[in-house]
């Protein structure tokens, strides 16, 4: 599917966004927040122009295009340090659900995006370690990688995350 | 017991509940309520795609052909543009090693007198008189000097202290 989508095959192409788009996306909610529709584009977009050179299977595939995904956030991050958009600084918590409402949510509906939602409160370094663990199914060396830290760090930021969502959790439990 | 192995065996059941939550297997027996909504919770991340995350798979095989089709003319005009500089290259060191006849040769000033190589006939300019002995060397036909020179350059022109 790889070969024929990197000779331009229009239809091979299509199978790769279908399986690999949904990952990239919950990704991108974790990192971009309300832009990870923009960025997963203009990913696409930049995976279309060098899929013909790319080498690997499935699942160097899927590290490069998280890869990818990760430096446009890094990109978009530093052109808004460069020309803040945001009026007041409370905008940035207002963004950012409570950790408590969407814990009820996830609870309630089991919805992905209310499970995404929960993960986003996470520190970013526990939930993106969480993310590329769980939904992208990557391994610890792969993510450490992507994420430029070692194993070590890797397994210590996911196992973290899990007990603070697990902990939240626990409170809705018991509530 | 010593630190170390306290630490492992508090820590033991959590790392196997992480483990089998990362591997997206069952829980073992016994694991708390939290872990057990923690595994439903990344389940439900991990679950395939929406229909809503799909919505876009048209527009993106559009670019995907977009982009792929301006590739292609990019790449063979690379292609050719190669293959005229080889092509270049091939022929200047062809002509520098005589393979080829130089178009220098042909503009090389022929001295005056010398005939040709070529077998065409050479201009009219450059056929010369025959020289005489005595006399400044012959110019060509058709090169005047002086007054005639200058009239011919402007007809209008009154001769040099002839004109009164």
């Amino acid at each position: 599917m790889l070969r024929a989508a990197a000779a331009g095959e229009e239809a091979a192409f299509a199978r790769l966004w279908r399986d690999a788009h949904p990952p990239l996306l919950r990704y991108l909610r974790v990192l971009a927040g309300d832009r990870a529709e923009d960025v997963a584009g203009e990913v696409w977009l930049e995976v279309a122009r060098g899929l013909a050179r790319f080498k690997g299977g499935e699942l160097e595939f899927r590290g490069w295009l998280l890869t990818l995904a990760r430096r446009r956030v890094i990109d978009m991050r530093r052109r808004e340090t460069r020309r803040p958009e945001r009026l007041t600084a409370d905008a940035a918590e207002l963004e950012r659900p409570a950790a408590d409402d969407t814990a009820v949510a996830a609870l309630d509906n089991l919805s992905t995006d209310a499970a995404i939602a929960l993960i986003a409160t996470l520190p970013r370094d526990q939930a993106e370690v969480i993310v590329l663990r769980v939904i992208a199914g990557l391994n610890v060396g792969q993510v450490a990688r992507i994420v430029g830290k070692r194993p070590g760090a890797v397994r210590v930021a996911a196992h973290r995350g899990l007990r603070s969502l697990a902990a939240r959790l626990g409170q809705q439990v018991t509530r | 017991m010593s630190i170390l192995s306290r630490f492992r065996s508090r820590r033991s059941p959590e790392v196997a509940c992480a483990r089998a939550l990362f591997a997206g297997q069952r829980l073992p027996a016994g694991a708390p309520a939290s872990q057990q909504a923690l595994a439903r919770l990344l389940r439900a991340a991990a679950a395939p795609g929406t229909a809503r995350e799909l919505a876009g798979e048209v527009a993106a095989a559009a670019a995907f052909v977009q982009v792929t089709s301006q590739r292609k003319p990019r790449r063979n005009a690379r292609r050719v543009l190669a293959a005229a500089a080889c092509a270049v290259a091939v022929g200047g060191t062809a002509v520098y090693a005589g393979v080829a006849p130089s178009p220098h040769h042909k503009m090389v000033p022929l001295p005056f007198g010398v005939p040709a190589h070529h077998a065409a006939p050479a201009p009219a300019a450059s056929r010369m008189p025959p020289r005489r002995p005595g006399r400044s060397p012959a110019r060509p036909q058709g090169q005047a000097t002086g007054r005639k020179a200058r009239q011919a350059v402007n007809p209008a022109a009154p001769p040099r202290g002839g004109g009164r």
